[in-house]
């Protein structure tokens, strides 16, 4: 159920009415969701920002989802990148400014994890941008047209939950 | 295309609702679940919390029917507290940082019965940090030498072959004073042949010699100027030479002056063997500090476990200094990580209680019973940060109706440096005091009602803990298996023996006091009691074998000085043959350059006319 419920959402964002641009930023701001551990300030601020931002939000709530499984099998390198930071004597008087600060260290930034993931998701998010948007481009181009023809995916785009996921995504690009 | 969209702004303040909202639902049940979660885990048995309620913008939280559970009895409490009230620092929170400028506790009892359980399953119960704390110090207190009273050698043949002289401490040390004397007489005998300072005695002497009668006007103007330039040159020979061997000499002096403390130190390392070897043959020691040591030094120990605890705790808890600190990070679902702590001097520690004070009554009519005052300041888990001491105070309040004439204790643990300072004072006075058990001599002594004096003072890595207890009106019982032994047919040394004869002499004191002293570095201190229970058995046990005693400690001591004396008097013997070797050849050598330095001196002085360039004075 889940896994079409996942389907159902691809499916639904790459052809929802939004831009490419739009669809991609989304994703590229949702994997923060994924590749970061959940419940930190900086999480709280970026879901605000992304209900601002003019782009798709089922492309948020797509790259969240995709992102998710790629957080848990990357926690190893996060926190190396994270004990690498942390550690390191150059940046020490930073995090020291920032450790003492208000408000920041709600972001639970000091832990390994949370600043190797969120600082791997800084890094590729302008790359993953411009890869997305040129996923969904394709898609649109190529892919759609012949998926299109699938019985497979007339199933799945013609059940219930893709028909309210589509009424409730027409609100929202 | 609009960068942003305006009209999401309701969701979104409606999402922010949405977290005030649960903030505001949750908060106090957050609060109440982490302090009982986190007491518990720490306790090793179960904290419990009626109610939490948080005030963020007052900066109040105050807390009710906070309930502690005494770890080793599940079914009494440690504490429990009926309200607590702390006054918060929200600048500190805006940091995630705790900081309570005021602590209000109010109804604070100790001891009470809980309706249910607070055990938690074993497992839990036993990695809990306060339960493995406890097994640390009782294990590290189970390393502490407290010697064994055991009599059994007497009115049998000693085997004193079982002395070893690998185990004999002067034995070690005569050893290697030779060896260092042996290896300093070398080196010094290579330097002294550098230093020689023979051909410059030889050549001033010959030089003195040829100067010697001679006129300056026979030598004329130009002959007496080289005259004076050869005594300057080999003055300054003679300078330069004793320089070496005063430098020479320095050494020398210094390092046989640490040979001789070394020697010093032999007779006190054979005295330590003369008790070693005692131990070794079971010749039970009538030193009543030993006595006293095996027979209450187990009882008094336990009571100083617990304030050792402590310290261990403090040890690992709060460390000393500000330097970033890892943790592991939370428990969840991904990866914990590590979690990174930047202190900085001067600023927020991550927990603060600044101030607390309360007062709190043991009810009831026992000795302990009455009003009483506390006062903490300074609780942090960053001392260092902070820049101050925790400070506590405990004092009898009001009138003293029944129970201690005087309690007071006081204490300062100051981690605000590299080198940890603590110190804890406790004055007791008309106390109920412990029931020791002597099991060495199967005996209790129930020491009732006294003064007891608990101090513990450390720097850095050395420590001193006392505790004294006086009391005199004790009262002493014995096991029921001692009292029931035959002691009259008992042969000498045997347990029944030594039971009847420890009971002979202790059972009529009224009048007791015993002093237990911790000394030395932490992780090995020493230990040792006095006690005027250990001078009673030993006076009791010098009249009941003190001739079999003296003609043990003979054999002991024969068998040791048969070991040691030899590698001794060696020792000995180099440090006398260094004296009159190396030492007595410098001090030769300086007189000669003293001496003929004078003649030359004496020389120039005669040639000396006065405007002449050259022959200047």
């Amino acid at each position: 159920m889940l896994l079409l419920k996942f389907i159902q959402q691809l499916i639904g964002t790459l052809n929802s009415d939004g831009t490419p641009r739009q669809v991609a930023a989304g994703i590229a701001l949702g994997a923060v969701f994924g590749l970061t551990p959940l419940m930190n300030l900086h999480n709280l601020v970026l879901f605000g920002l992304a209900l601002i931002l003019n782009l798709s939000m089922a492309g948020v709530f797509l790259g969240w989802a995709v992102f998710v499984p790629v957080g848990f099998a990357l926690d190893p390198l996060f926190d190396a990148i994270g004990k690498a930071l942390l550690g390191a004597d150059v940046l020490r008087p930073l995090w020291t400014s920032l450790y003492n600060m208000p408000v920041v260290p709600f972001t639970n930034f000091n832990n390994s994890v949370v600043l190797g993931s969120f600082v791997f998701w800084l890094v590729t998010l302008v790359p993953f941008y411009f890869l997305w948007k040129w996923a969904v481009m394709r898609y649109r181009e190529k892919v759609y047209e012949r998926l299109k023809k699938m019985r497979f995916f007339q199933l799945i785009t013609a059940s219930k939950l893709y028909t309210t996921y589509r009424s409730f995504t027409r609100f929202v690009p | 295309m609009k960068l942003f969209r305006w009209k999401a702004l309701i969701p979104l303040a409606l999402f922010f609702a949405v977290v005030v909202l649960a903030w505001v639902l949750f908060v106090d049940r957050l609060i109440k679940l982490g302090i009982e979660a986190g007491g518990t885990a720490v306790n090793g048995a179960r904290v419990e919390l009626a109610s939490a309620r948080l005030r963020l913008f007052q900066g109040d939280l105050r807390l009710r029917g906070l309930q502690v559970t005494d770890a080793d009895q599940p079914m009494r409490n440690l504490f429990a507290v009926d309200e607590i009230e702390l006054d918060l620092g929200l600048r500190a929170l805006l940091e995630k940082k705790f900081d309570a400028e005021t602590v209000a506790v109010r109804g604070l009892t100790f001891g009470g019965a809980r309706k249910t359980s607070g055990a938690l399953p074993k497992r839990a119960a036993k990695t809990a940090p306060a339960a493995q704390t406890r097994d640390t110090v009782q294990g590290w207190a189970h390393k502490l030498p407290i010697p064994s009273l055991d009599l059994g050698s007497l009115g049998k043949a000693l085997d004193i072959k079982g002395v070893s002289p690998d185990s004999l401490q002067s034995l070690a040390q005569a050893r290697a004073l030779v060896g260092s004397g042996d290896s300093l007489k070398t080196a010094w005998d290579g330097k002294l042949a550098a230093a020689n300072p023979r051909p410059v005695i030889d050549s001033a002497q010959a030089l003195a010699k040829r100067l010697s009668g001679t006129d300056i006007r026979r030598l004329g103007l130009s002959g007496a100027r080289d005259a004076a330039a050869s005594i300057r040159s080999e003055l300054t020979a003679i300078k330069g030479a004793r320089d070496r061997l005063t430098s020479l000499q320095n050494d020398v002096t210094g390092q046989i002056a640490s040979l001789r403390s070394r020697a010093a130190a032999l007779d006190q390392a054979r005295a330590a063997d003369y008790g070693y070897a005692r131990r070794l043959v079971k010749v039970p020691s009538l030193d009543p500090k030993d006595l006293a040591t095996s027979l209450v030094g187990p009882a008094a120990l336990q009571r100083m476990v617990p304030q050792l605890a402590y310290l261990h705790i403090l040890d690992h808890r709060i460390p000393p200094g500000i330097k970033p600190q890892r943790q592991a990070g939370p428990k969840r679902a991904r990866m914990a990580g590590t979690t990174f702590v930047f202190p900085k001097a001067h600023r927020y520690p991550a927990l603060l209680l600044e101030f607390a004070e309360g007062t709190f009554t043991l009810p009831g009519r026992t000795t302990a019973a009455g009003d009483y005052i506390a006062r903490l300041t300074g609780v942090t888990t960053e001392p260092a940060v902070y820049g101050k001491p925790l400070t506590f105070l405990a004092d009898r309040a009001g009138a003293v109706a029944v129970g201690p004439q005087r309690i007071h204790i006081a204490g300062t643990i100051d981690r605000t440096g590299e080198v940890p300072r603590d110190s804890v004072v406790a004055d007791l006075t008309g106390v109920g005091l412990p029931t020791l058990d002597i099991a060495a001599a199967g005996a209790r002594v129930d020491l009732r009602t006294g003064v007891q004096d608990i101090s513990f003072s450390r720097v850095g890595d050395s420590i001193t803990g006392r505790w004294f207890v006086h009391s005199d009106s004790v009262t002493w019982s014995r096991h029921a298996d001692s009292a029931a032994a035959p002691a009259a047919s008992a042969p000498i040394g045997s347990r029944a023996w030594l039971d009847a004869l420890v009971w002979g002499a202790v059972s009529s004191l009224k009048d007791v006091e015993i002093e237990a002293r911790i000394h030395g570095r932490f992780a090995s201190p020493g230990f040792d009691v006095s006690s005027n229970i250990g001078g009673a058995v030993s006076r009791a046990l010098g009249q009941a074998v003190a001739a079999e005693l003296g003609r043990a400690e003979t054999m002991v001591r024969a068998k040791v000085d048969s070991l040691v004396g030899p590698q001794v008097s060696a020792a000995r013997a180099r440090l006398a043959g260094l004296d009159a070797g190396p030492l007595k050849a410098l001090t030769d050598d300086r007189s000669q350059l003293d001496g003929v330095q004078a003649q030359l001196e004496q020389r120039l002085r005669s040639l000396a006319v006065p405007g002449i360039p050259g022959l200047r004075p």
